[in-house]
């Protein structure tokens, strides 16, 4: 009986509770919205820090790799040697081109010629993109490598090394090299961290002035409807309702409305993060069972708070006088 | 007594008297419209104030024009030219440090060494800058304040030389001792560097130029335009789409210009860092964009909710004025009066709490002052407005209703 | 114009129930009409037709020659404002502005405030020394007077009073049925609505109605 009572109760005011939920539920969204951003904002930092390329360069025992590397990082073997080029002594680096440019993305590359030019080579040369050039008696056209790094004072061929003068390798975990002769380049990684903070204090302020927003909006809406339903509390205790019956008729109808509110507010932040993250980085949102709590949370105390005031209402000694009213 | 003097009348009795509902309706209207306000300042200077939080490394190197037929040099003038009004983007550069490299010796071992300003005060054009090695702020120093007889140890040169309260070094036949004031993390190759104040290096080697300059400018993402420029060259672009390129602070526009002022200088775009920085720019520029069309969402209900109740409280009285025959105009214009009143303290107080919130926020997040103070007073001004209009077109309706049905509420 | 209210079979539906049920009747000018019958029988639904608050579902109300049941909402408005004048048994009084205020109200809703008239009228239902009070500070009887001040300020032909002394004590609604009577003397027709048999005596006619029917 209670529950079929409360549900009316709820149907008879949605056009009251659609606005409320609809408020609630996407501060809600926005805050679960902030948490899964969070948690998933870690993955969308290293990825896009994945975009500094190769950040640990080794200069292997031997020329020997296998065992300079730890298993499941990203390698490239180059071999530098000097070499001529139309008459001009310059050092050439033998690699596996393909992986090279696949592993520093930021690498600019321009033209689709056979042999690569770092830029400042090719300016003081006077090379163009698609130029003729001779290496070492290999003949082909030009390619302008942009790498910002020392190879744009290099010409790259593509081919094995037999023996490698340097490895470069993309690890995430540039630690386990720095006891060896290795050069560890992290120049972004307090940047990173820092960042990381200033987004997460961003958003939760943004989602802190949100829930100040929403409370206010359900605060006023319940103010005045409370006031009204004192004639409905009369009825009760005309009846013969006490004020735990009336208090357990109140907390249901709004733990429904929280329950209702938490859930929305939860497929939103879904739905916000996922086309966020999907959007911006190609990753998926990191859901865990703590954020659907919290949300519940969040949303049943938001709305018991607003239940105060109909508690307030239902224990006034003159709401039975309601009764003589209009 | 004329017909709009009753009406303000009116309106002031009626928010005087019933202070506590359209109190209730100002501190929504501020409140909701402070959240859209503060969103909006820090959203439009989102992508500046980001770029400035990820500037703390140096993203771009100019280095001497070299030809095979000759080689250029740089001086301080170049590092000066950088900031003034003559370079077009000359407020998106940050910092600029000059460097002189030269071998050295310690200890009978070579090491690397480079002049730099540490943090250097200059006046440039009327307009006051710091400069220096330091004030990168994404390289971690410890330390003391360096000056002329101090050096700065890079990371990796640190560990080989611990312990040591001073260092005599050896550059050009000119030997040294100074004194080791901290130690600076890079996390490049920087970290295999010994640093020593530009002007004790002039000293020692008898010459005033430099060998490069790096500069941390705060740069835009790339788009489609940046990448046809960056893969095809400038001469690809049409002559519009060439200014836009020139008018947009992208890593490549920001590098052209500042070969245009330094016209002896190479600029290299530290393509790794550049990247780095635009697609964290890039990912979070959408999550504010995002959050902002939600809490306008929130904003929204919550002035349209509050308006709504003002009105529906105010129904009786209106629903009198009805019974009387007052005519459609004249309803709206009291509860227009109402509103606008209400909307224009809520300004007041928008502009206020907006003002302490973006500045507060922008600190503490982005660790800079908040600048857009005249940007900020017109959204301030317009958003409780704008919003509160929107909001009783919506709420025509509610008037209209049958009067009968109002007057026996 | 000797019919100043037409009413010619006007029925009036809510959903499936029917509030008046095919209701003829006539008011000549300068008449007072009592419309008496139990609650629910339909009398404030006719009366507000008759002010043009509301709009029947069929049958045609005419006042002062104008067909009403057939005007605009700000028709209706336009019509209400310039020739009646509204007395609820609630008083609907605005609490945020004086008794003076709520009189000037309605001349406001008309075209100009004045004082001066504003305060006569109040002259006239005995008020002027509590000009300055907000209907809070007034008793039952008083906040009904300003109403009457207000429903006549404007010169309205017609004058219609739901339960006008619904609430009041019998001395308060001795004065104001007084009032009333000198309106009518002043050439107003007047329609009252009222279950109470003592104050249809002061009326010319009563109808009664029940069920939405006029019954005699």
């Amino acid at each position: 009986m209670l529950m079929k009572v409360v549900f009316s109760s709820i149907r008879y005011r949605i056009r009251l509770y659609t606005p409320m939920i609809f408020a609630v539920s996407l501060s809600l969204s926005l805050i679960g919205a902030s948490g899964i951003l969070q948690n998933s904002f870690d993955t969308v930092v290293e990825k896009e820090m994945r975009k500094y390329g190769a950040n640990v360069i080794l200069k292997p025992e031997n020329g020997e790799v296998e065992n300079a590397v730890y298993p499941g990082d990203e390698w490239v073997a180059i071999y530098v040697k000097t070499a001529r080029m139309d008459g001009s002594e310059i050092s050439l680096a033998v690699t596996d081109v393909e992986k090279l440019m696949r592993m520093n993305p930021a690498w600019v590359l321009k033209g689709e010629g056979n042999v690569i030019v770092g830029r400042e080579l090719a300016e003081r040369l006077g090379i163009e993109s698609g130029d003729a050039i001779e290496v070492n008696g290999v003949k082909g056209r030009a390619a302008i490598l942009d790498s910002g790094t020392e190879f744009d004072s290099f010409v790259i061929l593509n081919g094995t090394a037999k023996r490698a003068t340097m490895v470069l390798i993309r690890t995430d975990n540039p630690e386990r090299y720095r006891s060896g002769d290795a050069i560890i380049l992290e120049e972004m990684v307090r940047t990173k961290f820092s960042f990381l903070r200033g987004i997460e204090k961003l958003l939760l302020y943004i989602a802190g002035v949100s829930v100040v927003s929403s409370l206010i909006t359900i605060v006023n809406l319940s103010r005045a409807d409370a006031g009204k339903r004192r004639k409905e509390f009369g009825i009760m205790r005309a009846v013969g309702a006490d004020t735990k019956m009336i208090g357990k008729f109140i907390l249901t109808e709004f733990g429904i409305l929280a329950v209702i509110s938490a859930l929305l507010g939860a497929i939103f932040s879904v739905i916000l993060s996922w086309i966020i993250l999907v959007k911006t980085a190609d990753t998926l949102p990191d859901l865990s069972s703590k954020f659907i709590v919290t949300l519940i949370s969040l949303s049943a105390g938001a709305f018991y708070a607003v239940s105060l005031m109909y508690l307030v209402e239902s224990t006034r000694k003159d709401v039975v006088n309601e009764l003589g009213g209009e | 007594m004329s017909p709009i003097s009753f009406l303000f009348r009116m309106v002031f009795r009626s928010v005087t008297v019933q202070r506590y509902r359209f109190l209730s309706m100002v501190i929504t209207i501020a409140t909701a419209s402070t959240l859209l306000v503060v969103l909006s300042s820090l959203y439009l200077n989102a992508e500046a104030q980001l770029a400035m939080e990820l500037s703390g490394v140096p993203n771009m190197v100019v280095e001497p024009k070299r030809s095979l037929v000759e080689v250029t040099s740089l001086n301080i003038s170049d590092v000066l030219a950088i900031k003034k009004k003559e370079h077009f983007w000359r407020n998106n550069i940050v910092n600029a440090v000059p460097v002189l490299l030269r071998d050295g010796e310690v200890k009978g071992v070579n090491v690397s060494v480079a002049g730099v300003w540490f943090e250097k005060n200059l006046q440039i054009e009327n307009e006051s800058y710091t400069f220096g090695l330091l004030r990168f702020k994404g390289w971690n120093y410890s330390g003391e304040f360096p000056d002329e007889d101090s050096v700065v140890l890079g990371a990796n040169i640190a560990e080989q030389l611990v312990g040591m309260d001073s260092i005599r070094i050896k550059i050009d036949g000119k030997e040294v001792e100074l004194k080791v004031a901290g130690v600076l993390k890079t996390g490049s190759y920087w970290d295999d560097y010994i640093f020593i104040s530009l002007e004790r290096m002039w000293n020692l080697t008898g010459k005033n130029e430099i060998d490069m300059i790096l500069v941390s400018a705060l740069i835009k993402p790339k788009d489609e335009l940046a990448v046809k420029a960056e893969l095809y060259g400038i001469d690809s672009l049409s002559p519009e789409e060439f200014e836009a390129w020139y008018c947009s602070p992208y890593a490549s526009s920001i590098a052209y210009t500042i070969k245009e002022v330094i016209p002896n200088g190479d600029v290299k775009i530290l393509r790794r860092v550049t990247e780095v920085q635009e697609g964290l720019i890039r990912a979070s520029s959408s999550v504010f964009a995002s959050m902002f069309v939600l809490t306008t969402g929130i904003s929204l209900i919550a002035i349209f909710t509050s308006e709504k109740m003002y009105v529906e409280t105010g129904m009786r009285f209106f629903g009198i004025m009805v019974a009387m025959g007052i005519s459609r105009q004249k309803l709206y214009l009291q509860v227009m009066a109402e509103i606008f009143t209400a909307s224009l303290i809520s300004a007041i107080l928008t502009y206020i709490a907006s003002v302490y919130i973006v500045e507060f926020v922008s600190r503490s997040v982005f660790g800079i002052k908040f600048e857009a103070l005249s940007e900020l007073l017109v959204l301030s001004v317009t958003v409780p407005i704008l919003i509160s209009l929107i909001a009783l077109a919506l709420l025509r309706k509610g008037l209209e209703r049958d009067v009968v049905e109002i007057l026996r509420w | 114009m000797d019919k100043m209210i037409i009413v010619d079979n006007v029925v009036k539906k809510y959903g499936n129930f029917t509030a008046l049920n095919g209701v003829s009747f006539q008011v000549k000018r300068g008449e007072w009409l009592t419309i008496m019958g139990p609650s629910g029988s339909g009398k404030t639904t006719l009366l507000n037709l008759i002010a043009g608050l509301d709009t029947p579902t069929s049958g045609k109300i005419v006042v002062k020659g104008k067909i009403i049941s057939s005007m605009s909402h700000d028709e209706r408005a336009k019509f209400r404002r310039e020739n009646i004048g509204i007395v609820f048994q609630h008083f609907h009084l605005i609490p945020y502005l004086t008794a003076l205020e709520n009189v000037m109200l309605a001349q406001y809703v008309h075209s100009m405030p004045d004082r001066e008239e504003a305060l006569n009228a109040l002259r006239l239902v005995g008020l002027e020394s509590k000009a300055e009070n907000y209907p809070s500070q007034l008793s039952g009887g008083e906040q009904q007077r300003v109403a009457i001040a207000r429903a006549i300020i404007n010169d309205p032909a017609v004058i219609l009073a739901d339960e006008p002394t619904g609430n009041l004590d019998a001395e308060n609604e001795r004065i104001v049925l007084e009032i009333f009577e000198r309106l009518k003397e002043d050439g107003k027709t007047i329609v009252v609505v009222t279950h109470n048999p003592e104050v249809a005596e002061f009326g010319d006619r009563t109808l009664y109605i029940h069920h939405g029917k006029i019954v005699r």
